[in-house]
């Protein structure tokens, strides 16, 4: 019980630090004006942009982060499972378009060209979340830094009508990620993610083994095949499993059409939960055995 | 103040608000009624797609056709399993991934395995 209770406000008190560090770095840079990201003294590395076409892939972050004052809308959209369709009893739902979705709405907003937070909503469990992202470095041509570093995380409230919800804390769940990515070429760019979730309260009568903190893998990528399309992929290993919830990988490969101001991807994948740790702590559909559902992202920017 | 000390402020509420809590267990229930205790909680999360031209038809669970459809009729019926209540189908579908949009509640989920362990009946 003592240890259990240490290594909550240790957490607490890592990521109160983390926050605090964002904040201080970030508030000398804008003071001071030789980091100024407006002046280019004459050896300053030229940056590598655009790793990714976008700031999401399939059912991750990446390492892009919005520039300032760059609006985002983005659609999330998971359709019922392909398989479905096909079992005894079951209306032929169109490999899944016709059956049980999930759907997520959401916008961003880059608040300097290293910082954005974002909002959304999310029908399955009634999640509403808030996010942020922090571009720690980022890849350079030369000169020292070969990859792109971000920082994830967003905080979802659950506001189901649901009894075991006795305070508002409790409906609460935690996502950090920190996103490690490198454009190799203009045609290809890789990415790991660990990643880190906590739920303010767990089921335990339900899933008896199930935990608070769970921690989790991810790799994904991108191959641009053509000017405006990619092939995209990803795979996040669970690290924490669950045997009663049945914990398994998340797979997912699709397609992407990329413009200056728009973004659609395509794709098939098992996690249809959208949000990030949700995804992580409860996805039980295997690939394995085609417990697979097409899915789809719509973005939309404008820079103001 | 900058955007940016805001936005720390704000982290600094949410990430003390962490916590580590477990669901309490439910109390004891008394005998519940099929037609009062548990028909109530399938039609009103379970009717809207499994019932005919809906998402999934061959497990309707309207008022007058959910009992037969869960213990005779319905496409891989039966969903209940009095000598084994908890690996009956419709308690561990309840537990893994239906309703799809949200879990029942545990007290839910709670009365409805004490009507299955009470020999599920049509009462």
């Amino acid at each position: 019980m003592v240890l259990k209770t240490t290594k909550i406000y240790l957490m607490k008190l890592i990521l109160v630090a983390i926050a605090l560090i964002i904040g201080i770095s970030s508030g000398f840079s804008q003071e001071n004006p030789e980091n100024s990201e407006t002046t280019k003294p004459k050896d300053s590395p030229i940056l590598i942009r655009d790793s990714f076409e976008d700031i999401i892939l399939i059912n991750n972050q990446t390492s892009k982060v919005l520039r300032k004052n760059t609006l985002q809308l983005e659609i999330q959209h998971r359709f019922g499972r392909i398989d479905q369709g096909f079992q005894v009893g079951n209306n032929f739902d169109l490999f899944g378009i016709f059956g049980s979705s999930n759907i997520r709405v959401g916008a961003n907003f880059g608040l300097s060209d290293r910082i954005m937070i974002g909002i959304g909503g999310t029908k399955n469990n009634n999640l509403y979340n808030l996010q942020w992202k922090y571009n720690i470095f980022r890849q350079t041509e030369s000169m020292g830094m070969p990859v792109s570093v971000t920082y994830y995380g967003n905080t979802s409230v659950n506001i189901s009508a649901n009894s075991d919800f006795v305070t508002v804390s409790k409906r609460l769940s935690y996502f950090h990620q920190i996103l490690i990515s490198r454009k190799f070429s203009n045609k290809l760019s890789l990415q790991i993610a660990p990643s880190i979730a906590h739920f303010n309260i767990i089921d335990t009568i339900r899933y008896q083994d199930i935990s608070h903190n769970n921690f989790s893998f991810c790799f994904s990528g991108r191959y641009k095949f053509a000017a405006q399309t990619s092939f995209i992929f990803e795979y996040t290993q669970p690290l924490t499993i669950s045997e009663s919830v049945g914990t398994k990988p998340d797979l997912g490969i699709g397609v992407e059409i990329a413009t200056r101001s728009h973004a659609f991807q395509l794709f098939v994948g098992t996690a249809n939960a959208i949000i990030n740790q949700y995804n992580m702590a409860y996805n039980a559909l295997d690939f394995t055995k085609g417990e697979i559902q097409l899915g789809f992202n719509i973005i939309r920017r404008w820079n103001f | 103040m900058k955007p940016i000390v805001y936005l720390c402020i704000i982290a600094v509420c949410l990430f003390t608000s962490c916590e580590s809590s477990y669901v309490e267990a439910p109390e004891p229930i008394p005998a519940v009624s099929f037609n009062n205790d548990i028909l109530p909680i399938l039609v009103s999360n379970c009717h809207s797609c499994h019932e005919i031209g809906k998402v999934f038809p061959g497990l309707i669970l309207s008022t007058d056709k959910a009992y037969n459809q869960l213990l005779f009729d319905g496409a891989n019926a039966p969903y209940v399993n009095t000598n084994d209540p908890e690996a009956s189908k419709l308690y561990f579908k309840l537990n893994r991934d239906m309703p799809p949009f949200g879990l029942l509640q545990s007290n839910e989920i709670a009365k409805i395995l004490k009507w299955i362990q009470d020999g599920a009946k049509n009462d």
